[in-house]
C-alpha cells in the first residue's frame, strides 16, 4: 500500500499531470490582474516556487526574472520591486546563509540595512524590497506556521498591507510561498520539530534503558513504577490514536498502533507537520503532535521523572537514572516553551487579545532569544518542582501531602482574596459555580497530618477509641 | 474548582508562562508562584539533608527488592531466599552498589543552586527581551473578572466587541 503511494507521488503524478500543469501554468500567467482572486495567488504561488526549485544557485534569479516578466499579475501590481523581494527571499540559501539569517547576522559582517520607512508601495525601491525579501526569510525561519510569518510580514511592511489590500491573491500567494520554504528549509520550525521528536524518543529510550538497570539492580518496585508510567503513555497514545483514526479503517489504524508502540511517533508525527503534509486523520498534524506531547507529559515524563529522582536521592543512583531524569526535565521544558511561544506569536491569539498575548518582539533574532529564554525557563521550573517533590517524598511523605495541599490552598484562598475563584472561561460561555470548601476538610486535613492529641486539644474534644486525648 | 485545580497541576509542573493570564493564575500569582518553588526546593533540600539519613543498601535491597536481603551485611554476597547471589559488578547495577545511602549535601544544593542561578538568569533576560509593555502582566494584580470586562469595554481597537 505505501510503496503505491510512493510510486503514485513520485512517477504517476508528474507524468500524467505534466500537460494539465503546463496548460494551468500558461492560463495563470495570461490572467488579467483585475479577475485574479485568492485561490490564484495559492496556484501562482506553488508554480512559482516550483519554476525556482527546479534550478539551482544564481540561475534562480534569472529564473524568478522570466516567470515576473511573463505574469500579468506579478508585472502589473502595484508592488513594482516585488520581484527584488521575491529573489532576495529565495535565491542564496546556503548554509552560512541560513545559520547567519536565523541568528540575525548579516553574511559578510553586522551591516545594518536602512529600515524600510515608505508605507505607498509604488514607491519601494530595489533595496527595500530586497530587505523586506531578506526579513520575510527570518520570519520564515522563526516562525510557527506559514500564516503566521505572513500576517507578520505584513505588520511589519506596512506596505505589503497596503498591496495585500488592494489584490486578493497577494497574501495567498506569500502563505503559500512560505509554506513551501518551511517544508523544505532544515532550520527554524523543521528544526524545533525534529528537536521535540528527539526529545520525546530520547525520553522513551532512556527510561526504557533506566528500567534495565533498575531491575539488574534488583530496584524491582521502582522498575514496575516507571514501567507503569510508560505503559499509561503508550496506552493513551493509543486510545488518542485509534479514536481520530477510525473512521479511516484497520490498515490506518494498524499503522498508527505500530507508529506507537515502535516509539516512533512523536518522530513521524514531527516529520507531518514539517513536511505540510495532510493526513486523513480526524484533527490536524500539528494538534495531534500537541496532544501526544501533552499525553507525554501528563503520563511519562512528569511522574516518571519525579519516581526516578527519588530513586537518585536514595543515593542507589545509577548514571542511566540521572540522564533519565534530565532529559524529562528538558522534554517539559521543551514541549512547554514551544506551546507557550506558538501561542504568544499566533496572530489569532494576538488580534483577539492584543493586551496580553505579543510579548515576543517581531525582530528574527530577538524571537529566537525568547525562545531560548523560555525554553531555560520551563525547564529549570521543572527541574526544580520534581526536586521537590522527590526530596519530600524521600524524606517524609507526610510532608510532601502537606506541602502538595498547603500550595493548592493557598493558591486558593489568594483566589478567594481576591474575588476571583469563580473561572471565567475565555471565550462569549460564562460558568459561574459557586464553590464551598466544607469546614470538615479543614478539620480532617488537621486530623491527619497533625496527630489526634493535639487537635483535641484544640478542639476540646475527645476522639481516642480509648475515651481520653 | 475543576479548572482551578488542573491549572495549578499545569503551572506547578510546568510552570507554563501564558498561565500569568489573569483569567488563569494571574501575573502576580505566578511569579510568587515560580519563587516560591526554589524556597520549597531549599526548605526540601535542607530537611532532606538533615532528616533523611539514607537507607543502607540492604535495607534499600530489601524494600525494593522483596525477597532480596542482606546485601551488605553479608558481604560481597546477596541470599536470595535459600539461594545466595553475587552482588551486581556491571554497570548501572554496579553504580548502585557502589553508591552510599544518600546524596551529600553539597552535590545536592550545588545542583539546586545551579538550577535557581539559571532560572533567575532566564527570567531576567526574558523580561529585557520581550516588549516592555507586557513586563507588567508578570506581576499584574487584574483578576479573570476584571480582565474579562476590560476586554470587553476598553477595546477601541475592535469595535465589534465593544459593549
Amino acid at each position: 500500500m505505501f510503496h503505491a503511494d510512493w510510486l503514485t507521488n513520485n512517477f504517476a503524478f508528474p507524468v500524467l499531470m505534466s500537460v494539465p500543469y503546463e496548460l494551468q501554468r500558461y492560463f495563470i500567467q495570461i490572467r488579467p490582474i483585475e479577475d485574479c482572486d485568492a485561490e490564484d495567488g495559492v496556484s501562482l504561488g506553488h508554480i512559482l516556487v516550483d519554476a525556482v526549485e527546479a534550478v539551482e544557485g544564481p540561475d534562480r534569479a534569472s529564473v524568478i526574472r522570466a516567470f515576473f516578466i511573463r505574469t500579468a499579475m506579478l508585472r502589473e501590481s502595484a508592488f513594482t520591486s516585488f520581484e527584488e523581494m521575491i529573489t532576495a527571499t529565495l535565491v542564496h540559501h546556503s548554509f552560512r546563509r541560513k545559520v547567519a539569517t536565523m541568528l540575525g547576522m548579516r553574511k559578510g559582517g553586522s551591516k545594518i540595512r536602512p529600515a524600510v520607512r515608505s508605507t505607498d508601495p509604488g514607491m519601494l525601491t530595489a533595496a527595500d524590497a530586497e530587505t523586506i525579501g531578506i526579513g520575510f526569510e527570518r520570519i520564515i525561519l522563526t516562525s510557527a506556521t506559514h500564516v503566521e510569518a505572513v500576517d507578520e510580514l505584513l505588520r511589519m511592511y506596512p506596505a505589503l498591507g497596503r498591496v495585500a489590500q488592494q489584490h486578493g491573491w497577494f497574501q495567498p500567494m506569500l502563505e503559500t510561498v512560505a509554506k513551501r520554504r518551511m517544508a523544505i528549509t532544515p532550520f527554524g520550525q523543521k528544526l524545533r520539530l525534529w528537536i521535540g521528536a528527539g526529545f520525546s524518543m530520547a525520553d522513551m529510550i532512556s527510561d526504557i534503558v533506566s528500567i534495565v538497570g533498575m531491575m539488574q539492580a534488583g530496584q524491582v518496585m521502582g522498575a514496575y513504577g516507571l514501567i507503569g508510567l510508560l505503559s499509561a503513555s503508550v496506552a493513551m497514545q493509543l486510545l488518542f490514536n485509534v479514536v481520530i483514526n477510525k473512521h479511516r479503517g484497520p490498515h490506518a489504524v494498524a499503522w498508527e498502533v505500530i507508529l506507537v508502540l515502535s516509539l516512533l511517533k512523536p518522530g513521524v508525527d514531527a516529520l507531518r507537520v514539517a513536511s505540510n503534509s495532510e493526513t486523513a486523520s480526524s484533527i490536524d498534524p500539528f494538534t495531534e503532535m500537541l496532544v501526544g506531547k501533552a499525553i507525554e507529559i501528563a503520563f511519562e515524563s512528569g511522574p516518571g521523572a519525579a519516581l526516578q529522582a527519588v530513586i537518585v536521592l536514595s543515593g542507589h543512583w545509577s548514571t542511566a537514572a540521572v540522564v533519565s531524569v534530565g532529559i524529562s526535565c528538558l522534554s517539559i521544558g521543551f514541549t512547554t516553551a514551544m506551546m507557550a511561544f506558538d501561542i504568544d506569536t499566533n496572530p489569532v491569539q494576538r488580534k483577539k487579545v492584543p493586551e496580553f498575548y505579543g510579548f515576543t518582539p517581531d525582530d528574527p533574532r530577538r524571537r529566537l532569544l525568547v525562545w531560548v529564554e523560555l525554553f531555560a525557563l520551563h525547564s529549570t521550573h521543572a527541574t526544580v518542582k520534581t526536586l521537590t517533590l522527590a526530596m519530600l517524598l524521600r524524606t517524609n511523605w507526610r510532608w510532601l501531602v502537606a506541602y502538595v495541599a498547603g500550595d493548592f490552598c493557598t493558591f486558593i484562598l489568594y483566589k478567594l482574596a481576591r474575588a476571583d475563584l469563580l473561572f471565567w472561561v475565555p471565550g462569549e460561555l460564562k460558568v459561574r459555580h459557586p464553590v464551598q470548601f466544607p469546614p470538615g476538610f479543614f478539620l480532617l486535613f488537621y486530623l491527619i497530618f497533625f496527630g489526634r492529641s493535639r487537635a483535641s486539644a484544640v478542639l476540646g474534644l475527645s476522639l481516642s477509641r480509648e475515651g481520653g486525648a | 474548582l475543576v479548572c482551578r485545580f488542573l491549572e495549578k497541576v499545569v503551572l506547578d509542573s510546568t510552570g507554563f508562562v501564558q498561565l500569568r493570564n489573569p483569567v488563569y493564575a494571574g501575573g502576580f500569582y505566578y511569579c510568587f508562584n515560580a519563587v516560591m518553588t526554589h524556597i520549597a526546593c531549599y526548605v526540601a533540600a535542607g530537611l532532606y539533608s538533615s532528616r533523611y539519613t539514607g537507607m543502607a543498601f540492604d535495607q534499600s535491597y530489601s524494600a525494593t527488592g522483596g525477597n532480596l536481603t542482606n546485601a551488605a551485611t553479608n558481604g560481597a554476597n546477596t541470599t536470595v531466599g535459600d539461594t545466595t547471589a553475587p552482588l551486581p559488578t556491571n554497570g548501572a547495577a554496579a553504580d548502585y552498589a557502589a553508591s552510599s545511602g544518600k546524596i551529600d549535601d553539597f552535590t545536592l544544593f550545588a545542583t539546586i543552586m545551579a538550577l535557581s542561578a539559571v532560572w533567575v538568569l532566564s527570567f531576567v533576560a526574558l523580561m529585557l527581551t520581550i516588549k516592555p509593555q507586557y513586563r507588567g502582566s508578570f506581576v499584574s494584580l487584574q483578576t479573570g473578572g476584571a480582565f474579562s470586562q476590560s476586554h470587553f469595554l476598553d477595546r477601541s481597537a475592535c469595535p465589534h466587541i465593544l459593549v
